[in-house]
C-alpha cells in the first residue's frame, strides 16, 4: 500500500498538479482502448480499498479507545464501517465506468450543485485543519510563554504518534472527499473540471501541502515502526534522533510538492 | 533557584496548583533532598513518598521537568530552572506527589507476574534444577527485564495508559514478557489470553515514552513486542 500511496502523490503531486488532473487526465488513464491503462484502473482500484481499509481500521481503533460505552462504540463501528462500504462501492462503480463518454457531459451534469458541496467540504477540512494546527501552536507558545510544564508532550515518541494519528484522521477526510469527486469523472466530467480547479484556491494551498506532508509522514511513520518490530529494536523508536531523521525526511520529500503547488517546474 | 511544585489535597482543594519555593542549591543535591529541605525549613505539609534513597526501591518516581524519573536520582544542577515538580500521572493522587499506585498494581497482578513451575511431587527424589546458560539469547533480554523496580514511570509517561483506562500499561506487560520466556513457567497461556486481550499487548501503540523514561533502562516495548510476536507463533 506505501508504494501505491507514493507513487500515487507523486503523479498528482509532483509531476503535475492536483487542479491539472482534469476529466481529460483521469480519463486517459481509465480509457479502455488505450495502451497500458488496464494497469492504472487496476491500480487505482487497489488503492481505493487499500486506503479505505486501512482507514476504516484507524477509526476502528480510535473508537475502541475514546468511546467507553459499548453500544455506542458499536453502533459508530457500524456506521463507520457502512461508509466505508459505501465509498468503496462508489469509487469502485467509478473506476470499472472507465473514461467519460463525453468530454463536457454525463448523467448527472445537470445537477450543478454538486461542485460548490464538494468545494465546501475541501474549504471545511482546510479551516479544521487551520484552527487545529493554530489552537495546537496556540496552547504550546502560551505554555512555553508562562514556562508551564508540557507534559507528555516532552517526549519525542509522543509527538511521533500524534502526528501520524492526526495525518491518518486528515487523510481520512481527504480521502472521502477524494472519491465522491472522482466519481464524477465518468457521470459528470464537467462538474469533476470545476471541482478539481477549485485545488488552484490560495485558500487550499496550504492544506494541499499538509497533505502532502501527511501522507508521507504517516507512510514512513508506518515503515519505521515495522522494521524496528522486525528488527526487535522498537527502543530506537523512543528516541528524538528517530522522530528528528522522520520529521526532516518528511519535509524535505514534501518541499519538491510545494514547489510545484506554488507554481515551479522542473 | 526556584522550585515549583504541584500541591493538592483532594480533601481541601478543587484543583491542583503550583507552589514555588527559592531553594539555594547546594552540590550533588538531589530533587529529592530538595524536597526534603522545603519539608523541613519550609513546608512541613508537603507529601511525597521515598524509602531507599539509592535509586532502587522506585518509591521517589515522579515527573521532573515534564520527565518521569526518581527524584533520588536527579541532580538539582543539571535541571533547568525553574524546576517543576509533578505526581505521576494516570494515577490518583493522594496528596501533593504522593500517589495511589493501586490501579497500577491491580493490572500487574492480573498478568501472574510470577513465575508458575510443574508441581512438584511430595514424595520421592527432587527434580534436577533447570540449566539455563547465562548466553541463551532469550535469558539475554529477560535478564535486561527483570530489573524493573516497579516504580511506574512507564506507566505514567505512557499515553495509551492515558486514553484507554483498561491498558494494561508498559510494566506489567513487561513483566508478562519476563516470566513467560522463562522456558520452566507453565502459566503462558493463561498470560497469553490475559495479553491479547481487551487492553493487552495490541493496544500499545509503540511511543516509546516507557523506554526513554526507565530509569533502570529496561525496554518494555521490545517485551510488548515479543509478546505480540509470541502470540503469533502459538
Amino acid at each position: 500500500m506505501v508504494a501505491l500511496v507514493l507513487i500515487h502523490l507523486f503523479v498528482m503531486h509532483y509531476a503535475s498538479v492536483p487542479s491539472a488532473t482534469t476529466s481529460a487526465f483521469v480519463g486517459t488513464r481509465w480509457t479502455p482502448a488505450a495502451r497500458g491503462v488496464a494497469g492504472w484502473r487496476v491500480f487505482d482500484g487497489m488503492l481505493l480499498l487499500l486506503a479505505l481499509t486501512h482507514g476504516i481500521v484507524g477509526v476502528h481503533g480510535i473508537l475502541r479507545e475514546v468511546v467507553r460505552r459499548r453500544g455506542v462504540r458499536a453502533a459508530l463501528d457500524t456506521a463507520a464501517g457502512a461508509t466505508a462500504v459505501g465509498f468503496l462501492a462508489l469509487g469502485a462503480a467509478a473506476v470499472l465506468a472507465g473514461s467519460p463518454l463525453h468530454h463536457d457531459a454525463g448523467p448527472l451534469s445537470q445537477y450543478a450543485w454538486i461542485p460548490g458541496v464538494l468545494i465546501g467540504g475541501l474549504a471545511a477540512v482546510a479551516t479544521a485543519t487551520y484552527a487545529g494546527v493554530a489552537a495546537a501552536a496556540a496552547a504550546l507558545a502560551w505554555r512555553f510563554v508562562r514556562r508551564e510544564p508540557i507534559g507528555r508532550w516532552s517526549h519525542p515518541g509522543q509527538w511521533a504518534f500524534a502526528f501520524n494519528r492526526t495525518a491518518g484522521a486528515g487523510i481520512l477526510a481527504f480521502l472521502l472527499l477524494h472519491v465522491l469527486d472522482v466519481a464524477l469523472v465518468p457521470f459528470a466530467p464537467n462538474l469533476y473540471d470545476r471541482t478539481v480547479a477549485a485545488y488552484a484556491m490560495p485558500y487550499l494551498l496550504p492544506m494541499e501541502a499538509g497533505l502532502v506532508a501527511a501522507v508521507v509522514y504517516h507512510a514512513l511513520d508506518g515503515l519505521r515502526l515495522i522494521t524496528l518490530e522486525a528488527l526487535d529494536r522498537r527502543a530506537a523508536a523512543a528516541g528524538a534522533p528517530s522522530l528528528v531523521a522522520l520529521v526532516a525526511l518528511t519535509v524535505s520529500l514534501s518541499l519538491p510538492a510545494v514547489a510545484v503547488l506554488l507554481g515551479w517546474r522542473p | 533557584m526556584i522550585v515549583r511544585v504541584k500541591r493538592f489535597d483532594p480533601a481541601a482543594d478543587r484543583r491542583p496548583r503550583w507552589q514555588s519555593y527559592a531553594v539555594e542549591p547546594r552540590p550533588m543535591m538531589s530533587v529529592l533532598d530538595v524536597l526534603f529541605w522545603i519539608l523541613e525549613s519550609l513546608d512541613p505539609t508537603l507529601a511525597f513518598r521515598f524509602s531507599c534513597r539509592a535509586g532502587m526501591c522506585g518509591s521517589c518516581a515522579m515527573v521532573i521537568n515534564d520527565r518521569e524519573g526518581l527524584a533520588c536520582g536527579q541532580r538539582l544542577a543539571r535541571l533547568r530552572s525553574p524546576v517543576s515538580v509533578e505526581p505521576l500521572r494516570s494515577l490518583p493522587v493522594i496528596k501533593d506527589l504522593l500517589v495511589d499506585l493501586r490501579p497500577f498494581f491491580d493490572k500487574y497482578r492480573t498478568v501472574n507476574p510470577f513465575y508458575v513451575g510443574e508441581t512438584a511431587a511430595l514424595l520421592g527424589p527432587a527434580p534436577e534444577p533447570a540449566v539455563v546458560p547465562p548466553g541463551d539469547p532469550t535469558r539475554v533480554v529477560v535478564n535486561q527485564q527483570i530489573d524493573c523496580i516497579s516504580c511506574g514511570a512507564c506507566y505514567s509517561a505512557c499515553p495509551v495508559v492515558g486514553i484507554v483506562p483498561e491498558f494494561l500499561g508498559p510494566a506489567a506487560l513487561n513483566r508478562a514478557y519476563a516470566v513467560s520466556a522463562d522456558a520452566r513457567d507453565t502459566a503462558g497461556s493463561e498470560r497469553l489470553r490475559r495479553i491479547s486481550s481487551d487492553g493487552g499487548a495490541y493496544a500499545c501503540h509503540s511511543v516509546g515514552n516507557c523506554v526513554t523514561v526507565c530509569p533502570v533502562g529496561v525496554n518494555p516495548l521490545l517485551s510488548i513486542q515479543l509478546l505480540r510476536k509470541g502470540a503469533v507463533h502459538r
